[in-house]
């Protein structure tokens, strides 16, 4: 074989390394630039499939103070509270002084080392101003909630499978307010095809250096950052079966730039701002203490209390752990919200229970019988390849033709509604001749709607059916699971929670999710770890794939042994009433129903004490201040009886605005054995991950749990940091003015910026007052020290976390038998 | 002066003010959670408070300098209630140019009042509604022209649309309340001085058409809202528009009637518009287009029978030519489509008779509401029928049309050319936008906080 | 003995961030390349400090590489992208001139 092969001298290569593009506008050179310009943004995801993450995650590649002077400067917004709050708290000794004093001794001995923190501000401004920019940000919020809309209004824009862009030339060039302008319209007509030569150009009319070009772009979307989060997030969804078109930023910055040039135009009001401040330095006044030495004094303190608390459990503990049998194993999700039914349960029952990441290992999407789509139920930072449908369960396949019935019924209503409500001709006479219904509905939603709502109730006959999930793999489901990943999913969720022996007769995966009325934000307060969803779902199925004798015998060839006598079983807690409900219809056997029934009862029993603990967070503003070593005592605190029906009246009500708290106040994650915690009343203020670091040898699970559930944890508590410390920036106001736009998001008001992050009910107990005081999250690790180092050492990524302050972490080493302070 | 000439409690004053009580107590509970922790419920209380005795006093008042007074305060405290939060500059600003519309409305009505001193020399509402058939002609026109302009911007009715175009920076409950309300106003006032309109058809006449307009343009208008309460604001304005329609063709209880129905209607909504996000996935039928027409031929047929069902049960005279026949078709469209989706959705073969049924009850009980009105208001309000021209019958053209269209084709727009699809939308959506200083235009234009 | 023609072009590999590889690979389908090739999850050592490759139940932080081979003016245009992105994001870029068979694959 021979190989002809043309060898080019070494001029013509030196030549050629300086490459030449011919074209004029590099398309790649554009997408690039919106790349780079977009980290700007974090991506915020439809309201149906709420997640909570770190507005401000493109700005960790910072330090956190150099981060939150950037921010206050993109953004306008604040990154801590105001002095005065600080200074309350250390006169309400919600900060501890002495940890203040040596806190400002190091700023000051460090402002000396260091003269000035120097960053660069943003070296241009845009170029409209005023009224120009109120029209261009007009102009934009109400175009971008018209061509996002796909299923509100009954007429859509038209053409919008042709791009952003393009519909947005199309109309304003149609637009009766520009009518008159010929100008305008010749140029219009003039303007490239192609989004990407379109944006160059603009930059080129508006008279944007090269250099700088990106800054500006990071400008423009700062500008109304919630409409370019939201759309972030689509682009990294196309082709999404949700949505029937796509949008990218790219579009968006190109209709945006073009917008200032129509305006600029307009108003002729171009008046170049002074440009270039360059650099801004941190400058405190002197003499005055920063604030951000108040917030890390507050967080310290926090973390001071739960050190001493782990301290105190390490001491004690003592190596007769051989504890009896326990009734039950339940694994909760390491939701915040898990702290405080965990405590409860603990406290009334034999029950052992565990922290675990909400979806249970398992990354897959769920289709819902009565749903369109599948929607995924795993972490964010996963992208499901697996798909588990529902099917009714065999047992009640007698009652399904009843269910179908009824829904067919339910849907024949509303489709009259529909029809009669949104036509010309109809809609009149509709609203007439319905009006004494929706008179009756309104009564009954405002005064007996503790009893069953009148109308849209088919729950009772779903509750009959029961349905169960289908995760294998057939021909019906070709995106099931095959039986070695149910082996290897289920087994690796069993190694990262350590639970690899001693099973009990019961190990119950608990999911969780939120019930509540007339709430837009209904999935805020849904599982994390499941995109969003209720974690019931993932729950039911990994019970399944466990209960598979075939399965057990393959985990068992692994190391894990489970005992023939255990059932697992799917369960979920609903965050809003405390109550469990457990998927137990697969029991037959009377002496194991006996026992799951007074599991059941000890559950209810549970369920009120933690209603109690609960409801103590509204009443008592003292119990907010501090964690608690031991369970707070209602009475000691001088709260009167609890009225358990208007907790869970919260769930139906139509005009509660703070069903819930969420995960308002997480201040730690703690990863390690529950005996170091067992007991303290933490005010559901941790996530908790149970971890055996004596069962992972090479710490693997370890590894795992540091590089998503720790990552999940950051991205949360970045939101509600960011979403209290600023809730006009980064949350969505209050819920009293919002305005559901399609179905995807909110607006407050007429038309606005697209609001995303938490609403103010979610964690201000009125206008004014934080129910708890924002702090950064505080990791804890139970792992020998080298095993944690050797980890960050691999992960660059997490390592930064910490070494640029967005997070804490602490090390429990059990060989030194102490807690480590790494930063 | 005796306290009989200053209040009158006639069954119209009645029946209104009974609708603002009942909407007024869902409010009130629905506000003491929803509200719950803001800087301003307590304000918000004493507004709603004011608002509703100011209400009710207008209602029920005798005189028509103090009918003024109570209605300019009653608008007054809307105004203020829409603002809610000063700190929010386009609350500010939203509210600000409704009490200019509302003020417009008061300056119409003392007009309104003025003329009728003019001629009749009396401000006592029962005596100037007896003597208003009596004005010479060149008066009665004037009289009629305030009027008319103070109930269209009280209702909201183009061209003085706008501030319920803006209204939506108002707490929901505000919103509830306004749209069961005072919005309403504009029919109460054209209902309570009917004498004067049914004094001339001209005057009839102008009256429909200034509502059926107001019907059809926002009726297209909330076709494009992409926001549940932009959506409900259009459905207001048309829904208002057909009211005032209602009073044009002389069917003054039905048109209360209306009012009251969709006060019910609208305040459900937006109570509930938080809701939205939990829609229900419906699977789609496909059927060939034949049996569509087949369908839909049959619904015609249903709804002529279901149409004398609903005309022995409300006994409003079924006549070509007369004013209610205007209603009856209206009635008609809608017995059809009861009879057409129930016979689309459903595949069993009882799929006709449940159409029948559905398309009869409804006749049914709708027809007997009406003649409860009618019945209810016999004695202080007279509906007035009279014959009209072959103009009104077009004026319904469109809504045939379009209504027809729509049940066989849903995206009836994407058969236009493109650049005919960009032209229609762009003008009628860019029509239905508010203005830029009533929306929060920056993110950080939004507060919720107000400095103490 | 068989006797067949390799010809010239160019070959593109980059390695990026795992959130980045739609943007790149949209500039190279943009550009015309009809073919890429995409290491997922690769660790390494560089500027960024140690990167661990596989990480279970996290997609978004891994790192990936993506090779392409095209004719010169068009690597030219996708390298000058990257070039921009760079300024932004973590990623190398190694461009080589190649041989291939099949020539028409390639443009």
């Amino acid at each position: 074989m021979e190989i002809t092969l043309e060898r080019l001298d070494t001029a013509k290569r030196k030549e050629r390394k300086k490459f030449k593009s011919n074209s004029s506008v590099n398309k790649s050179v554009v997408k690039a630039l919106v790349a780079n310009a977009a980290s700007i943004v974090n991506t915020a995801p439809p309201l149906k499939n709420f997640i909570a993450d770190n507005p401000t995650k493109g700005f960790e590649e910072h330090d956190f103070l150099k981060a939150t002077k950037l921010i206050e400067r993109y953004f306008k917004a604040k990154c801590f509270q105001g002095r005065e709050q600080y200074e309350k708290l250390v006169a309400d000794g919600e900060i501890d002084r002495e940890i203040l004093n040596s806190l400002i001794k190091q700023y000051e001995k460090d402002k000396l080392d260091m003269p000035e923190v120097q960053i660069l501000a943003p070296a241009i401004s845009l170029r409209s101003a005023g009224d120009t920019l109120d029209q261009v940000n007009n102009y934009t919020n109400q175009f971008c909630a018209g061509f996002l809309d796909e299923t509100e209004s009954i007429w859509g824009m038209p053409q919008r499978d042709k791009g952003f862009y393009y519909v947005w030339k199309n109309l304003i060039l149609h637009d009766p307010k520009f009518s008159g302008d010929s100008k305008l319209k010749s140029w219009l007509g003039s303007l490239p095809e192609s989004p990407e030569e379109s944006l160059s150009l603009a930059l080129t009319v508006l008279g944007i250096e090269e250099d700088d070009r990106l800054e500006y772009l990071r400008l423009s979307l700062s500008s109304l950052p919630g409409w370019a989060s939201y759309i972030k997030w689509r682009e990294g969804h196309e082709h999404w079966d949700h949505f029937k078109y796509d949008v990218n930023l790219l579009e968006y910055l190109a209709v945006r730039l073009h917008l200032e040039i129509v305006f600029l135009k307009m108003f002729k009001s171009y008046v170049p701002k002074e440009e270039f401040t360059g650099i801004i330095t941190s400058k405190e006044k002197e003499g005055e203490i920063p604030v951000h030495v108040y917030q890390e004094a507050l967080e310290r303190t926090y973390q001071k209390q739960l050190t001493d608390i782990i301290e105190s459990n390490l001491a004690g503990q003592t190596n007769n752990q051989a504890v009896d049998k326990s009734l039950a194993q339940m694994i909760f999700c390491m939701d915040v919200r898990s702290e405080g039914i965990r405590r409860s349960i603990e406290s009334v029952s034999n029950v052992e229970t565990l922290g675990a990441a909400g979806f249970f290992g398992l990354p897959v999407s769920y289709k819902k019988y009565d749903e369109e789509f599948a929607e995924d139920t795993c972490p964010v930072l996963i992208k499901p390849v697996h798909k588990i449908e529902e099917m009714v369960h065999p047992k009640t396949l007698d009652k399904f033709s009843d269910f179908q019935f009824s829904k067919s019924v339910n849907d024949l209503l509303t489709k009259t509604y529909k029809s009669l409500k949104s036509n010309v001709g109809t809609s009149f006479i509709f609203a007439e001749a319905a009006g004494v219904l929706y008179m009756a509905m309104m009564l009954s939603k405002t005064f007996f709607s503790k009893m069953k709502v009148l109308f849209k109730d088919n729950k009772d006959s779903k509750d009959k059916v029961y349905f169960d999930a289908n995760v294998d793999l057939s021909a019906s489901n070709p995106s099931g699971l095959t039986l070695q990943e149910q082996v290897y999913f289920s087994e690796t969720a069993l190694k990262l929670m350590g639970l690899t022996k001693n099973f009990s007769e019961f190990v119950i995966f608990t999911g969780h999710g939120s019930t509540t009325e007339n709430n837009p934000y209904a999935a805020a307060l849904d599982c994390g770890a499941c995109a969003g969803q209720h974690g019931g779902d993932n729950a039911k199925a990994v019970a399944k794939i466990l209960n598979n004798p075939e399965i057990r015998k393959e985990i068992a060839n692994n190391g894990i042994h489970i005992p023939e006598n255990t059932v697992f079983l799917g369960a979920e807690h609903d965050t809003t009433t405390d109550e469990i409900e457990i998927y137990d219809i697969d029991i037959v056997d009377p002496e194991k129903r006996k026992r799951i029934d007074m599991l059941k009862s000890k559950l209810g029993i549970a369920a009120t004490i933690n209603r109690e603990s609960r409801e103590l967070t509204n009443v008592s503003a003292k119990v907010n201040k501090k964690l608690h070593t031991e369970s707070v005592n209602s009475r000691e605190l001088g709260v009167d009886e609890i009225d358990h029906d208007k907790i869970i009246f919260k769930s139906q009500d139509w005009s509660e605005t703070r069903p819930e708290w969420g995960l308002t106040g997480n201040i730690a994650f703690f990863i390690g054995a529950r005996d170091l915690l067992k007991g303290s009343d933490l005010r559901n203020r941790v996530f908790m991950h149970s971890y055996d670091w004596e069962g992972d040898n090479d710490g693997s699970a370890l590894e795992t749990i540091m590089c998503a559930p720790m990552v999940v944890t950051q991205c949360i508590n970045g939101q509600y940091y960011f979403s209290s410390m600023d809730n006009v920036n980064f949350g969505s106001g209050s819920k009293i003015t919002h305005n559901v736009v399609g179905d995807f998001g909110v607006l407050q008001g007429n038309s606005s910026d697209l609001q995303t992050g938490l609403t103010l009910q979610s964690i201000f107990k009125d206008d004014e007052t934080l129910l708890y005081n924002p702090q950064r999250l505080c990791v804890y690790i139970q792992a020998p020290l080298a095993r944690v180092e050797e980890i960050l050492e691999k992960h660059s990524n997490l390592k930064n976390l910490f070494t640029r302050n967005w997070l804490y972490l602490k090390v429990i080493c059990p060989i030194e038998n102490k807690i480590i302070t790494i930063n | 002066m005796n306290l009989g000439s200053l209040f009158l409690f006639d069954t119209l004053a009645i029946t209104i003010s009974a609708l603002v009580a009942i909407v007024a107590v869902i409010v009130v509970q629905y506000a003491k959670n929803y509200l719950h922790g803001d800087q301003k419920q307590g304000a918000f209380y004493i507004k709603l408070g004011a608002l509703l005795s100011f209400t009710w006093l207008m209602l029920l008042s005798n005189n028509i300098l103090v009918f003024i007074g109570f209605f300019f305060l009653s608008n007054y405290f809307l105004s203020q209630l829409m603002v809610h939060k000063k700190v929010w500059g386009a609350a500010k600003e939203a509210g600000g140019m409704a009490l200019g519309y509302f003020s417009l409305g008061a300056v119409a009505l003392l007009a309104f009042a003025g003329i009728c001193y003019y001629s009749l020399e009396t401000f006592t509402i029962t005596e100037i509604v007896q003597g208003l058939g009596t004005m010479p002609k060149n008066l009665s026109i004037l009289a009629f022209v305030s009027l008319l302009i103070a109930a269209l911007a009280q209702c909201s009715q183009i061209p003085f649309h706008k501030w319920l175009l803006s209204s939506m920076n108002s707490p929901t409950p505000v919103s509830a309340l306004m749209h069961a309300g005072l919005v309403n106003g504009g029919g109460f006032l054209l209902v309570r001085f009917n004498p004067l309109i049914s004094s001339d058809t001209g005057f009839m006449t102008t009256v429909f058409f200034a509502g059926i307009i107001s019907a059809f343009i926002a009726s297209l208008w909330s076709f494009t809202q992409n926001t549940v309460k932009a959506k409900l604001v259009c459905s207001t304005i048309s829904q208002m528009g057909f009211m005032i329609a209602q009073v044009g063709l002389g069917l003054f209880s039905a048109a209360i009637s209306h009012l009251c129905m969709h006060g019910f209607f609208k305040a459900f909504h937006f109570l509930a518009a938080g809701s939205t996000l939990t829609k229900e996935y419906i699977k789609k039928v496909p059927l060939s287009l034949k049996s569509k027409i087949f369908r839909f031929a049959f619904s015609l047929v249903t709804a002529y029978f279901a149409l004398q069902i609903f005309v022995s049960q409300s006994h409003i005279a079924l006549e070509w030519f007369s004013s209610s026949s205007i209603l009856l078709l209206f009635v008609f469209m809608s017995l059809a489509q009861v009879a057409y989706t129930v016979s689309l959705h459903l595949r069993s073969s009882f799929v006709f008779a449940m159409a029948l049924f559905s398309s009869f009850a409804v006749a049914f009980l709708y027809g007997n509401m009406i003649h409860l009105f009618e019945l209810l208001l016999k004695q202080d309000v007279q509906d007035y029928v009279y014959q009209i021209t072959v103009w009104q019958y077009f004026a319904l053209l469109p809504f045939v049309g379009i209504w027809t269209a729509m049940n066989f084709k849903q995206n009836l727009i994407e058969a236009l050319p493109e650049k005919l699809q960009f032209k229609a939308y762009s003008m009628i959506h860019s029509s239905s936008l508010s203005p830029v200083e009533v929306n929060t235009v920056n993110r950080f234009d939004y507060n919720y906080k107000e400095a103490k | 003995m068989s006797e067949f023609e390799l010809n010239e072009m160019f070959k593109l590999e980059v390695v990026i961030s795992g959130e980045d590889q739609d943007t790149v690979s949209n500039m190279m389908k943009d550009e015309g390349i009809t073919g890429y090739t995409v290491i997922p999850n690769i660790s390494g050592f560089g500027h960024y400090g140690h990167h661990q490759g596989q990480m279970f139940f996290n997609d978004k932080s891994s790192f990936v590489m993506i090779i392409a081979v095209a004719p010169e003016d068009v690597i030219a245009r996708v390298a000058e992208g990257l070039e921009v992105l760079f300024k932004g994001k973590p990623g190398v870029l190694f461009v080589s001139e190649v041989s291939v068979a099949r020539v028409t694959y390639f443009s």
